[in-house]
């Protein structure tokens, strides 16, 4: 019998964003607000229904929770909060209606909610089909200009998706049912050849795209050149890490033994997301397009850093991936404050000489890139401590020594900001800063000390829940 | 996780304080104050009344770090901070906050930017004392990086560098040796978990590859910070520019971060791997001190002048290093006491005469005639810099010199022609300051140092007299 109980948290999101609808199309004198309220309590009501209700499983393994995948969906909720509070204020400044916007944000959360907590390849791909159409639906809202990057971006999923597609055929066709028991329990009896193979590359690489990670990003990461800045900020870090979470999740349940080959693509494609993202930042000009950039850099870390998906390795690379995520909220909430006679900046000449006008935002602006460089005494020098530990520990000296030579290059392209941040005169008048980023980025400075002082406490904690 | 926490997490954290009140400090346009200014200088000598705290708690003649710390920071991989200090640190840290208070008084009334100034060069200060109280190679580390960053800002918003590569230039190569080092940190813990104490690595049984590519790594990543060629470059291309006094004390720190590392790492007895990288190191060390000295002598800029003299005596102080005797490691500390105390005075007094200068549109001949105050501490600042028997440089760097000329009679040579080379580049500039036929525009009324700086200054000429007589003098007093 189906414990629907185990889904309601999700069937709540997809209820409350219809409800944004109603409400925009029966109720007058609407706000930003309005939407923001609901939305919070939404979120709310959603991770008290995902701690309370982790015990009931529709049929077994259809769609489970563990304390990983409550832990995923905690981290993704809670960054939508962030995001919502940051851009309530964008669309009130706007005067833009936002029912829209915070609607397809809670769909999207609850379509990676399922891809999260599905065990069914085929209700991961209708998660991956969901999720896709909705960020691509976000990413055009407001934005009337129906440019080549768009374009790029929807043939891209359509390529991924018919791939996905044709592999939950093929695996629909020699595995009856597609749910990952059956899966594990036929290649654990029988030996995988090319198609197999390229069948699961095809499943994995739907997924790697919700990701970003090399040779899919390029459909992603030029779209939020004209993305608004709340749609950006959302289908820039939710897809990421949930399809992280999923990724990580199959590959640990289907194990990686007869794909080997596999894995060694997606490696290589890891170690490339690395230069590529760290390549492409240097010579990129657009702020929403950098953290884009750079999360394709972060993200290739984390992948290449999962070798054999093992306890360490794993804990590791979502440190990393985490830490990022803190500083890339960071710098959306810096972006947020960033205005100048009402319009929101996001080119690189529009922080030229910030220090001289908000002394603050640029010194907070400097301590989240470099977080995410991973230099001493900032939170990412854990990160980036965990990983090159992780790869001393493998023996990846090689990979290490890339690494670092990636590291370099991301550095000197923060630096380039860093030198337009504080050393160039002001370009333009910025307006008064928004308080609830202002509120935000203080958490996460917050989070930042304690990370610092006491790192331990954030690791232990992570390690007791992905046990 | 603080198991305890005292003196020396004090002498982190104040600086760290005081960044932090200085950046709430207020100042008003309308009516002139001093507010971040003055909460500065109180950060500062606070840090120097715990350090002579500290000096009274230590034992002088006690090998080894003493008042040390513990913290437990990381479990996953075990990583243990300890902090510690011992004569070496206390007199580098000393060092350090009188050059501050000398540097800090010279840009007293300095408009620009000022607050910014003050704020970033304590953030330096506490990342700079954290690194010379590192007791395990790990926070060593994190110190050696951290203090790029508000260097890097310090450079490239103070220093008047009309060239913005010069400053990226600087971060490439100190970013290179940064990740170095740390490629050696992690693969030391790999070996080795918890606390890894900076004299225990010498002591640490490690594979040949391994261990050429540790002290490899971490060789390079120190003399990346002194100006020996290759490195020569960032640092030349940089300080000769930098035209704020307080900027150039800073960055004449770094090399200083690079000789400690050399102080704390180099064993006693060096490992056979390193006797051909010596060699090496010390065939090109005395190559690139006379270079410069040569430069430094031709060159009309007195900036120049003085950073080439800065070069010269870090090159000789390194090579002093090498030769790992504790007698010669101890003149050498006390050799750099008064070293930094004399730059940072004639950085700032070459300052003033800048100021002066452009203000009254003069040629600098003979100016210090004007300047009563002034040229008596020129005078005597350029004496004790070029090694008269003033302060403690003369007899520690007697000494240094003397034992250099024992171990490689060549070398020594070449290093006593560079020395002597740069010393005539200082007097020469000296004697031009205070040539009398050559001042036309004596009737011009002009402005002597104020009484304050004057009386600081005699301090620290007094300090300096009395290294001469007794490095550690002050002990007595404490």
């Amino acid at each position: 019998m189906p414990n629907i109980l185990s889904v309601l948290p999700e069937i709540l999101l997809i209820i409350i964003a219809l409800l944004f609808f109603l409400i925009d199309k029966y109720r007058a004198n609407n706000t930003p607000k309005t939407f923001y309220s609901l939305s919070k309590y939404g979120l709310f009501f959603y991770i008290l229904g995902e701690i309370t209700l982790q015990y009931f499983h529709i049929n077994g393994d259809l769609f489970h929770n563990t304390g990983s995948t409550i832990f995923y969906k905690i981290i993704l909720s809670i960054s939508a909060w962030i995001i919502f509070s940051m851009s309530c204020k964008w669309f009130l400044s706007k005067n833009l209606n936002s029912a829209l916007f915070y609607g397809l944000s809670l769909w999207l959360l609850s379509a990676l909610s399922l891809i999260l907590s599905s065990a069914n390849l085929g209700l991961i791909g209708l998660g991956i089909v969901l999720s896709l159409l909705i960020e691509y639906k976000l990413s055009v809202i407001f934005n009337e200009e129906d440019t080549q990057s768009e374009k790029k971006y929807g043939i891209f999923s359509i390529f991924v998706l018919l791939m996905m597609f044709v592999s939950l055929y093929y695996f629909g066709q020699k595995i009856s049912g597609l749910d990952v028991v059956s899966f594990i329990k036929y290649y654990k009896s029988s030996t995988t050849n090319i198609f197999d193979k390229m069948a699961y590359m095809g499943l994995l690489l739907s997924l790697i795209y919700l990701i970003g990670i090399f040779p899919l990003h390029a459909g992603k990461v030029q779209i939020h050149q004209n993305s608004i800045l709340p749609s950006s900020a959302v289908i820039q870090i939710l897809p990421m890490f949930a399809g992280y979470g999923s990724f990580v999740y199959l590959s640990k349940q289907t194990g990686i033994m007869g794909f080997e080959e596999v894995y060694y693509i997606i490696e290589l494609f890891a170690f490339l997301s690395i230069f590529v993202g760290a390549l492409s930042l240097i010579r990129e000009n657009n702020l929403k397009v950098i953290i884009s950039y750079s999360s394709l850099y972060a993200v290739g870390v984390s992948i290449l850093t999962l070798k054999n998906f093992d306890k360490a390795n794993e804990l590791s690379s979502l440190i990393y991936l985490i830490i990022f995520m803190v500083s890339i909220l960071g710098i959306y909430g810096i972006l947020f404050c960033l205005k100048s006679k009402g319009e929101y900046l996001s080119e690189l000449s529009s922080v030229q000489g910030l220090y001289s006008q908000k002394p603050m935002l640029a010194v907070l602006l400097c301590i989240f890139l470099m977080s995410i460089a991973g230099m001493p005494l900032s939170l990412g020098f854990v990160g980036k401590l965990q990983i090159v530990d992780s790869f001393v520990l493998q023996e990846e000296y090689w990979v290490m020594f890339f690494f670092f030579m990636a590291f370099f290059l991301i550095l000197i392209a923060y630096l380039n900001i860093i030198s337009q941040v504080f050393f160039s005169e002001k370009s333009q008048h910025l307006d008064r800063i928004n308080n609830g980023s202002v509120f935000w980025i203080s958490v996460f400075i917050v989070v930042f000390l304690i990370g610092i002082l006491n790192p331990a406490f954030y690791i232990e904690n992570l390690e007791k829940i992905l046990r | 996780m603080l198991n305890n926490f005292s003196h020396l997490s004090l002498i982190i954290l104040i600086p760290f304080l005081g960044m932090l009140f200085t950046l709430a400090a207020k100042d008003s346009d309308e009516i002139k104050t001093n507010n971040a200014y003055n909460v500065a200088i109180f950060t500062v000598i606070s840090n120097i009344i715990m350090l002579m705290r500290m000096f009274s708690l230590i034992k002088v003649d006690t090998a080894g770090l003493q008042l040390t710390e513990k913290y437990a920071w990381m479990k996953n991989p075990d990583i243990n901070i300890m902090l510690g200090v011992d004569i070496l640190s206390l007199m580098m840290l000393l060092a350090i906050h009188i050059a501050y208070i000398i540097g800090y008084v010279g840009i007293r009334n300095n408009n620009k930017k000022q607050k910014s100034l003050l704020v970033l060069s304590l953030l330096f200060l506490s990342m700079v004392n954290g690194f010379f109280i590192s007791g395990d190679i790990f926070s060593f580390y994190m110190f050696f990086e951290a203090m790029l960053i508000p260097l890097f800002l310090l450079l490239g918003m103070f220093g008047d560098i009309k060239r913005k590569e010069y400053i990226n230039r600087f971060f490439v190569y100190n970013m290179v040796g940064a990740i170095l080092f740390f490629a050696a940190v992690v693969l030391l813990f790999n070996y080795q978990k918890g606390v890894l104490g900076l004299q225990q690595l010498s002591l640490m049984d490690l594979s040949n590859r391994l261990e050429y590519f540790i002290w490899g790594a971490i060789f390079l990543s120190l003399l990346s910070r002194i100006p020996v060629w290759p490195f020569h470059y960032w640092i030349s291309s940089v300080d000769s520019n930098l035209r704020n006094p307080m900027v150039f004390i800073i960055s004449i720190i770094i090399p200083l971060t690079g000789l400690y590392g050399f102080i704390r790492f180099l064993p006693q007895t060096l490992p056979q791997v390193l006797d051909i990288v010596i060699l090496i190191l010390q065939i090109i060390s005395v190559i690139t001190m006379l270079f410069i000295a040569l430069i430094g002598f031709t060159n009309k800029d007195r900036q120049y002048k003085i950073f080439s003299y800065v070069t010269v005596y870090y090159i000789m102080y390194l090579l002093g290093i090498i030769t790992g005797k504790e007698v010669i490691l101890l003149n050498i500390v006390y050799s750099l006491f008064s070293y930094l105390l004399i730059v940072a005075s004639l950085e700032i007094f070459s300052y003033y005469l800048y100021k002066e200068q452009s203000q009254y549109s003069i040629l600098d001949d003979g100016m210090l005639c004007a300047y009563p105050r002034l040229s008596l501490l020129y005078s005597f600042m350029s004496l004790a810099a070029v090694g008269l028997p003033i302060s403690s440089l003369f007899l520690s760097n007697f000494l240094i010199l003397s034992n250099l000329l024992a171990s490689n009679i060549q070398m020594g040579i070449i290093m006593l022609l560079a020395i002597i080379i740069v010393s005539c580049a200082l007097l020469n500039e000296f004697f031009r300051l205070r040539d009398f036929e050559k001042w036309s525009l004596n009737i011009i009324e002009v402005k002597d140092i104020s009484p304050k700086f004057f009386s600081l200054m005699i301090f620290v000429c007094f300090c300096l007299l009395m290294s001469f007589i007794k490095p550690l003098w002050f002990l007595f007093i404490l």
